[in-house]
């Protein structure tokens, strides 16, 4: 019970009036960077930090808190609205949620992207109060070899993304592991591909490439199919809310998202994107109506938002638990705590229980807050697809080049985007999925990393992949999930 | 005298603050990254000292710092106002990658922090001291796995001169590279790496909660408040720090250099300066625009015999 008395004396803190006021202003804020490409949460807190020098640190990170969830709702937002994901736990959102928006159904794509936010923002912030230090801990006894086979058990999922032909989708997803390798070489430390390019040595940044293939291939696809086509109006046919059948198909991708988000963002190297491509295959192997996924399923909506905003709740356990950055907002949030002499570490809850439970106290106001403030939006978002396609296009081309440019203030990165987007198109009229590409980028190199880091530290040894029985079991999973449909088959086809 | 020269100085520091406006100081890396905090406190520092009356500060992520370099020698000409800003791993970076601009490219101006590198394990490790640890690297190299940062990186440049003093061979060095801090520290603690090498910034609260324990430090002296011996001291001749410092425009003109490097002068001998060095953790290494030119080309010496030794030193 201490946990609780603990957590009210947060709520204490939380609840007064200043504190509500910067938490508004955070989950404000937080929600608008989110839409914006290339201007991410972790950008935000930076730009902020030397503003907040004179705040008392409660209140600083009360708004660093509110930006950092509302960053997750604002980039759905942009994803189902504009195609154009605002960062990478978004992706998998713009598949079937920009989908939805064109099929006129962007108030229930909108409705379960905020209400399955909330559910998972919500649960995983009391997974975070009572299991943080625990679950930090637990996170620790995993190493480069289980890393290695989740990715492993993530590429094979990747198969259920393919569509209709298999050829075209390894087409996409080893030009996705291709473009992956770009950069140095993470052991060696030897440039690949770079081709003498400084900006090339860093890789290729999964931002952009997803603005590249979703927005900006979608944009020249529908100028070269459209020009001459009568505009017809895709902004809203059918209900603004959620209807019944919405409600019974959301709920639990909203929970099946939670429970593979939290666990995977606690992780050190876990971040958003795995548990997004897991809770969307997740759906799309669990759902009765696999054939709707990628044409706009509410499923493969409410799932990886829910895992998306989950995995940021986790990420918080092992900077609070143990000073340990798991993503970028967390490693600018930690440089935040330095600047009020706060030193995260295994002691923070001990030393500075006020501020501690201040902060996560105000996660779950926040939570509430951006509920509040995201559920009225949806009425005026949806307004955002009424704008002539021409405009709305030219837009979203705008604001994507913008995007590339801000995110390393360099302008090869506006030609990469370009470029791919140049693929995407090409791809798009070719019936080749863009998703395998994408997640053959994000993946691929992780995957490398860790294998190789692995077999260094077993000096060589493979066996390390199935003698720890975490990375065995991953492994299986990993089996399990390309056996599973053949077995299905068989067995329906005895009689 | 001194004390008439310092009320002199005094004097005319508002006017100093008008006279020299604003700066603008060119990062290599990106908002929150270790550059960017450093330059952040010379702003700091400098206008809280009304030095200057504000500074803009641009980030250029990427290319080993060598992509700030080139926009620097690019966009900054004859501004008398500009600074780039670099580290350790700069200096090293274009050794082993050819690059097209190195800081061979830039007038060193001042290097102004740092923190000492030094090695850590876990609280259960099984090596108690450092003579603990170089006993088993010596008798069987490939079992020890040293984690720290990047490839090339400045804490695998620390190993490798550890293991050079030690008398082995730096490529044996079975070296597991990591993203960021986080990973390192996470690395360590869970035992997936046998030992981990930093600024004491980044492992303070797993030392203060008895987590990790420091083997030693590469400093030339013990360090307050750490309580572990220097490498020297056991015998490895190693001192290595990753450092912060300035860099000027090659198209200045002297009195445009002397007018900046007087002002980080002044900022590295102030009171607000001396007091942020401790509320960080940094150690002052101020050096001067002679000695740091000088420090730069004795570390290139000593950092390129090291990358050639690891078989990494660009051709």
């Amino acid at each position: 019970m201490d946990t609780l008395a603990a957590l009210a004396q947060g709520f204490a803190v939380a609840l007064t009036p200043a504190h509500l006021l910067w938490a508004a202003i955070g989950v404000t804020l937080g929600t608008a960077v989110g839409m914006l490409p290339g201007i991410g949460p972790s950008t935000t807190v930076a730009l902020l930090l030397p503003a907040t020098f004179g705040l008392d640190p409660a209140s600083a990170f009360i708004m660093f808190g509110g930006i950092y969830y509302g960053a997750q709702y604002g980039g759905s937002t942009a994803a189902i609205l504009l195609n154009t994901p605002g960062e990478a736990g978004a992706m998998m959102t713009a598949i079937d949620g920009n989908a939805m928006a064109r099929a006129g159904r962007a108030g229930p794509a909108l409705a379960t992207a905020a209400i399955g936010s909330f559910i998972a923002g919500t649960v995983a912030t009391l997974g975070l109060t009572f299991l943080a230090p625990w679950l930090a801990e637990v996170a620790l006894l995993l190493g480069p070899s289980e890393y290695a086979t989740l990715m492993v058990l993530a590429l094979t999922t990747v198969s259920a993304l393919f569509g209709a032909s298999v050829a075209r989708g390894l087409l996409s997803l080893f030009l996705g592991l291709l473009l992956g390798t770009v950069g140095l070489d993470p052991q060696l430390g030897q440039p690949r591909f770079a081709f003498g390019v400084m900006e090339l040595l860093d890789g290729i940044d999964t931002v952009i490439v997803a603005v590249a293939l979703f927005a900006v291939g979608e944009t020249m696809h529908v100028a070269a199919r459209f020009r001459f086509a009568v505009e017809t109006m895709h902004a809203m046919s059918g209900s603004l809310w959620m209807s019944a059948a919405d409600w019974a198909r959301s709920w639990k991708p909203w929970l099946r998202g939670t429970a593979i988000g939290f666990p995977i963002g606690a992780l050190p190297a876990g971040g958003s994107e795995v548990p997004t491509v897991l809770s969307y295959v997740t759906e799309k192997r669990l759902s009765k109506h696999p054939q709707e996924f990628g044409k706009g399923a509410i499923e493969g909506v409410a799932g990886p938002e829910a895992a998306n905003n989950a995995s940021a709740a986790g990420a918080l356990a092992p900077l609070l638990a143990l000073g340990l950055p798991t993503s970028a907002t967390a490693a600018m949030m930690l440089a935040g705590f330095q600047q009020f002499g706060i030193r995260p570490g295994p002691l923070l809850f001990d030393s500075k229980p006020e501020f501690v439970w201040g902060l996560i106290a105000s996660l779950y106001i926040g939570n509430v807050m951006l509920l509040i403030l995201n559920l009225p939006l949806i009425g005026i978002w949806v307004h955002v697809l009424r704008i002539p396609r021409p405009w709305l296009f030219g837009g979203i081309l705008c604001f994507s080049v913008l995007g590339a440019y801000t995110l390393n203030t360099n302008t090869v990165d506006v030609a990469i985007l370009l470029l791919i987007g140049l693929a995407g198109f090409g791809m798009r009229m070719m019936n080749v999925p863009v998703v395998p590409c994408l997640l053959g980028l994000i993946l691929g190199p992780m995957l490398e990393l860790q294998i190789r880091k692995a077999m260094m530290i077993s000096l060589g040894d493979p066996a390390v992949f199935v003698t720890r029985p975490v990375s065995l079991l991953f492994l299986l999973l990993a089996l399990a999930f390309l056996a599973a449909p053949v077995l299905f088959r068989y067995r329906r086809r005895r009689p | 005298m001194r004390k008439w020269l310092g009320w002199m100085l005094l004097a005319t520091a508002p006017a100093f603050a008008q006279d020299f406006g604003r700066l603008e100081m060119i990062v290599p890396g990106g908002p929150g990254s270790g550059q960017d905090q450093a330059a952040r406190a010379f702003e700091e520092a400098l206008r809280a000292e009304k030095l200057i009356t504000g500074a803009q500060i641009i980030h250029y992520a990427g290319g080993g710092g060598m992509i700030a370099v080139s926009q620097f020698l690019t966009s900054k000409a004859g501004n008398g106002n500009a600074v780039v800003t670099q580290g350790a791993g700069h200096l090293s970076f274009p050794l082993s990658n050819k690059t097209p601009v190195s800081l061979n490219d830039v007038v060193p101006l001042a290097r102004l922090a740092g923190e000492y590198e030094l090695l850590v394990v876990r609280a259960n490790s099984e090596f108690k001291t450092i003579d603990d640890l170089i006993a088993k690297y010596k008798a069987n190299p490939s079992s020890i796995t040293w984690g720290a940062g990047s490839t090339g990186s400045t804490d695998h440049i620390f190993y490798a001169l550890i293991s050079k003093a030690a008398g082995i061979d730096p490529k044996k060095l079975n070296y597991i590279p990591h993203a960021n801090t986080g990973d390192i520290v996470a690395a360590v603690l869970g035992g997936h790496v046998q030992v981990g090498a930093g600024g004491f910034q980044d492992f303070a609260p797993q030392i203060q909660a008895g987590r990790m324990r420091v083997l030693a430090v590469g400093s030339p002296e013990r360090l307050k408040g750490i309580d572990a011996p220097t490498l020297r001291e056991r015998g490895l001749d190693v001192v290595y720090t990753n450092w912060r410092a300035v860099s000027a425009h090659p198209s200045l003109t002297v009195a445009q250099l002397d007018r900046l490097s007087a002002l980080f002068e002044k900022m590295a001998k102030s009171k607000t300066w001396q007091k942020m060095l401790v509320d960080k953790g940094w150690t002052d290494l101020y050096l001067d625009r002679k000695g740091y030119a000088e420090f730069m080309k004795s570390e290139q010496q000593r950092v390129g015999a090291i990358l050639e030794e690891l078989g990494m030193r660009a051709k």
